[in-house]
């Protein structure tokens, strides 16, 4: 998971465990498998860089939100707390059991389940 | 907007003006209101700590008396929780016992400008006079970040005053604003789309003459409901206008406006052009210390570590350091019951006051150590930040049996006394999460569940067992109260709230050194809430099972206390109910214990030496378990079998025997309905599972 390229030994797995970083990891420049083309495209946005979900995205990479596919009642409250489209925004981390996703948007820390995040869109500008 | 009411604002400097103090959750909106006050008022780092309405008086520019009123911290106005209704309504001047603000004060956090520039674009659409508390100014700056405030004001229109509320700095201009904003011009607006402003235009028309709602407000009020997704939201509006909203938004899809969307997406865009003029970044964002502390204090291991030692001392506060002062109040409240038996007159009325008065002061007050360390705790965790890391790592585990990031802490609470964790689930927006953590709470082992597990625990193995056999057992009932609340929380979102969407958005807020002056007078704050809510009822229930277990006096003026308590009405309520309790394996006298738990459970202990004629049980351990140990059935055989013992202490785990807590989930889901479900599926479970307890260990062969 963290681009190991030979055998998994178990003390790897136990330094990895261990293993405290302050800042993010650099994020390698590949792309993880893009929206299936069957997903609704809302955007005109969305035709450059395809449109994927917050949740999955790896600590550290530059996103911007696009749109939601969530309940209005959901969907409003993510908006007042500031993810409104076009926001940048990065995930920070997991939390130790994979669930919720921390985010950072407009200067401050903000925590969400991964099933809501699933239900937010970003692009990759 | 002049269309205040007319009471000239000069000419009556000693009337009373009304202040609101609105903000964001963690905006340093509670300390500056203590600063302002001077009243002990609760501060803290988790989002939505101040939901009861807080009020203080502070002196204005020239003197006058202005009443300040603190409102729930929100994010915004739109109502989906009890908070954002509360602050609402008292913006928009509907509490019948608040008089609507003449000036709202917003606090806004400078380290974290767009999100709480949004809540003051939202109440600036009120069309009331503001004036902005900037607060966190000192971090902002140590963050790199350069403000600019006379511009910000100037974008603003109202004026901006930097505060640094523990220092007391910006006090005195804070209130010289204040004074000068009674009836001064509102602040600027966020443009609005043409299509949606018109829409609420029309609809604050329509509002404005309907009755109850100032006409002032209607435009906010019309926006707010233009965009308002759910039920409560639309609380403020007249049936009959219901279709004027819909055609309103039917209009607007017509017109490409998505009205759950596009008001908010206006005032972000408004607040983000602000923040960019006046805030300007300085350094590179080298990682925080927040940041830093984080990637520990969150990580997939030692954020575990440092989770489960902070709760481990947190438990041994709770429950061996608290011992001590417990000590004492019980060796005094014994004290002073033995002084006024020897020099009151002895009658009924010596005995009401030392059974029923004396029993139930020191049976509030011998809590209070636990709750006092709780309540400090959980302050000292909110001030920090870390309540909120500590909901973000275990919302997983919780999630999964359908509770809540947020329900972990209510149900540690309810390790020590349900009733402060019951009433610390107020810090959970969503109601139906919220009520699941109510219902199972009191499934978690309290503290007054101690000595009555102490006792059996004695009785099931009297004497030459090993201590690590006593403290399984003891070990073993608090994980069955653990694993019932989790089941039956699961079983509850199955079922009774199937569908329900459970939400958790929390904020993260900078760790912040805190402060023990503003923690310890929390605590305090907190204490004396529970003595109110929680001591009257505890009280009164003394009195009244003190009564019952007195009443009527035996005929025969020498009976022993035993005697006494058999012919009383709380014996023959013993009696009355032996047949529900004989398939458990239980006699009256169990009975009678366990309707004098109804008081408080520990009361059980005490039941129990009265009834077997041991003089002073609570203390005299050994003696009231060699009593236990030697009754007999009328056949001849031991009541108290390993097996009873067992079935006993479960159902002493899962039963629901506090009157109290009924009481205060009755005050907290506003409802009798709740209360007496979890009243009937607890005495449901304890009883089912205490039949089973006896009847399969009878079928394995157990005695």
């Amino acid at each position: 998971m963290n681009g190991y390229t030979g055998t998994l030994k178990w003390w790897d797995m136990v330094v990895d465990l261990l293993a405290v970083e302050t800042r993010p990891r650099p994020v390698a420049p590949v792309r993880p498998l893009a929206a299936a083309p069957a997903e609704p495209r809302l955007l005109p946005s969305a035709q450059k860089s395809g449109i994927e979900k917050l949740a999955g995205q790896p600590v550290g990479r530059k996103l911007k939100i696009v749109g939601f596919t969530l309940p209005p009642d959901i969907y409003q409250r993510l908006l007042e707390m500031g993810l409104t489209k076009g926001t940048p925004c990065t995930v920070v981390r997991y939390a130790p059991m994979g669930d919720p996703i921390e985010l950072k948007v407009r200067g401050y820390s903000l925590s969400l389940r991964l099933a809501e995040a699933a239900g937010v869109q970003v692009s990759c500008p | 907007m002049s269309l205040s009411p007319p009471n000239a604002p000069v000419a009556q400097a000693s009337a009373v003006r009304t202040v609101v103090v609105a903000g964001n959750p963690n905006s340093g909106k509670s300390t500056l209101f203590n600063a302002l006050t001077g009243l002990r008022q609760k501060v803290g780092n988790y989002p939505g700590v101040t939901v009861e309405k807080k009020t203080g008086q502070c002196r204005g520019a020239h003197g006058e008396v202005i009443n300040l009123i603190d409102l729930p911290g929100v994010y915004s106005l739109q109502t989906r929780s009890l908070d954002e209704a509360v602050a609402r309504d008292v913006l928009l001047g509907r509490l019948p016992d608040t008089s609507p603000p003449e000036v709202i004060v917003c606090v806004v956090d400078a380290t974290n400008l767009e999100r709480n520039l949004y809540l003051v674009a939202q109440l600036a659409e009120l069309g009331l006079p503001m004036v902005v508390a900037l607060t966190m100014v000192d971090m902002a700056e140590q963050s790199g970040l350069v403000l600019q405030v006379p511009e910000l004001a100037a974008a603003l229109g109202c004026p901006v005053i930097p505060v640094i509320a523990a220092q007391r700095r910006g006090l005195v201009e804070l209130r010289q604003a204040i004074t000068q904003q009674f009836d001064g011009p509102p602040p600027h607006r966020a443009p609005i789309p043409a299509p949606l402003d018109e829409a609420a235009k029309h609809l604050g028309g329509l509002l404005a003459r309907e009755p109850g709602l100032h006409f002032r407000f209607a435009y906010a009020e019309a926006l707010l409901l233009i965009s308002a997704t759910t039920g409560p939201a639309l609380s403020g509006l007249p049936p009959k206008l219901r279709p004027a909203l819909e055609t309103a938004r039917r209009k607007l899809e017509a017109a490409g406006i998505e009205w759950v969307a596009d008001v908010i997406n206006a005032r972000y865009a408004w607040v983000q052009t602000i923040a960019g003029r006046v805030a300007h970044p300085r350094s590179g964002n080298a990682a925080s210390v927040s940041e830093r502390l984080d990637a520990w204090l969150t990580h997939k291991f030692w954020g575990w570590v440092f989770f489960i030692g902070v709760m481990a001392v947190m438990f041994f506060m709770i429950f061996k350091v608290a011992e001590v002062p417990m000590g004492w109040i019980a060796d005094g409240q014994s004290a002073l019951a033995d002084w006024l038996g020897k020099t009151m007159p002895a009658g009924g009325f010596r005995d009401l006051v030392i059974g029923g008065g004396v029993a139930g002061v020191g049976g509030v007050l011998v809590f209070l150590p636990q709750i006092l360390i709780l309540f400090f705790f959980i302050g000292l965790l909110e001030d920090t930040g870390y309540l909120a890391r500590a909901a973000f790592i275990i919302d997983r585990l919780m999630q999964r049996v359908g509770l809540h990031g947020k329900s972990f802490v209510p149900l540690l609470n309810s390790f020590a006394c349900a009733i402060p964790g019951i009433m610390s689930t107020r810090t959970i927006e969503n109601p139906k999460d919220r009520l699941v953590t109510i219902l199972v709470a009191p499934l978690m082992s309290c503290s007054a569940r101690l000595p009555v597990y102490a006792v059996m625990i004695a009785v099931l193995f009297p004497v030459g067992f090993s201590s690590w056999k006593k403290a399984g057992v003891m070990l073993a009932m608090y994980l069955l109260g653990l694993f019932a609340a989790f089941g039956m929380a699961w079983l509850f979102r199955k079922t009774l709230f199937k569908g329900e969407h459970s939400l958790l958005l929390l904020e993260m807020p900078p760790y912040r050194r805190p402060s023990l002056r503003v923690t310890l007078a929390r605590m305090w704050e907190r204490a004396v809430i529970f003595l109110k809510r929680a001591g009257t009822v505890i009280l009164a229930i003394t009195v009244i099972i003190w009564a019952i277990s007195s009443y009527p006096k035996p005929a025969n003026p020498n009976a022993t206390p035993a005697e006494a308590l058999a012919a009383s009405y709380a014996g023959k309520l013993g009696h009355a109910i032996e047949p529900y309790i004989a398939p458990l394996g239980y006699d009256w006298k169990i009975g009678v214990g366990i309707i004098s738990s109804f008081a408080a459970r520990e009361v059980f202990v005490g039941t129990m030496s009265v009834i077997y004629s041991v003089q002073d049980g609570e203390k005299n351990a050994p003696a009231l378990r060699d009593a236990m140990v030697a009754e007999k059935t009328a056949r001849g055989t031991p009541v108290f079998t390993p097996l009873v013992c067992l079935s006993l202490l479960v159902f002493y785990v899962l039963a629901m025997q506090c009157l109290s807590t009924v009481v205060v989930v009755r005050r907290e889901t506003n409802t009798w309905c709740w209360p007496l479900f979890q009243v009937a599926y607890m005495t449901a479970l304890a009883w089912g599972a205490a039949f089973l307890v006896l009847h399969v260990g009878r079928w394995l062969g157990y005695a």
